[in-house]
């Protein structure tokens, strides 16, 4: 798993992630496929931002073309990291495929959904 | 976007599983990269027939669910286990069955992962979302081996 989603050498279809801090928040842009053989290591990599100096996450989901429910299951990791600290997960712009998803599982009830990282960062 | 999937745990009995052998049959040791270039070689037969990205996007998705409870749940993630995978691909629809080498269990005893006392669990929703996005799931009787049918959309 690539850390730079603008790596033009990584592999088509590769998960990237990109880790911004905007105050108390961690901006993390996933971008690629979250397929299950890197899943795992996903879970590990959003626990440890959130237990590093966060309780906020924002999740810009905009590039990501594919999950499964063990990247799912790291999404609820970390939510419930931040949850300890009083904190949540905010996810911005999923495609359709992935609204879907979080939409038959009902995570929307647990990650609301918003249109770009500016209106995340912006609501309470 | 509103969805029309169900989320309902729909998997079906074993009378409804179809043991006849498959033309296609990879045997990989209980390993996750293995399995996905096995993924890849179905979605690519898929995709090469004409079938839709939202159909493609089903077919990974119910695979790799497969594939991990296989991993994770029936072999315990053993590397010196197996995986069973027959597949076959043809104009019509996408039949998949992937067994493991555990001791199976009871499709019909899952919890409703979507109740509110289990949303926030980590686990639990690889079935729920293989019923969602398959036209059929089944298990046969020891509960080691499931059967994914896709038909072409």
């Amino acid at each position: 798993m690539s850390n730079d989603p603008a790596n033009p050498s990584a592999r088509k279809g590769e998960l990237r992630m990109n880790v911004e801090h905007r105050g108390p928040v961690a901006v993390v842009k996933l971008a690629g496929s979250a397929h299950m053989d890197v899943t795992s290591k996903l879970r590990d990599q959003l626990v440890g931002i959130v237990d590093e100096k966060t309780s906020d996450l924002v999740l810009d989901l905009a590039d990501l073309d594919f999950i499964n429910s063990v990247g799912l299951g790291a999404i609820i990791a970390a939510y419930l990291r931040c949850r300890r600290r009083n904190g949540g997960v905010k996810v911005v712009a999923p495609k359709p495929a992935i609204q879907e998803i979080l939409t038959v599982t009902k995570l929307t009830s647990l990650f609301p959904v918003h249109p770009s990282v500016d209106a995340a960062l912006a609501s309470n | 976007m509103r969805s029309n999937r169900s989320h309902e745990p729909q998997a079906r009995s074993a009378a409804d599983f179809d043991s006849r052998p498959l033309p296609h049959q990879v045997v990989i040791s209980s390993d996750l990269s293995a399995a996905r270039e096995v993924e890849e070689e179905i979605l690519r037969k898929a995709c090469g027939l004409g079938y839709s990205p939202d159909c493609c996007f089903a077919v990974r998705l119910s695979l790799e669910e497969a594939i991990v409870n296989a991993h994770k749940h029936g072999n315990k993630a053993d590397p010196n286990k197996k995986i069973i995978i027959s597949h076959q691909v043809d104009g019509q629809r996408v039949v998949v069955r992937v067994r493991d080498e555990g001791t199976g269990f009871d499709p019909g005893e899952l919890p409703d992962c979507t109740a509110p006392d289990r949303i926030s669990l980590p686990n639990g929703r690889g079935i729920m979302l293989m019923c969602a996005y398959m036209d059929s799931v089944c298990y046969n009787a020891t509960g080691n081996e499931v059967q994914l049918v896709k038909e072409k959309c």
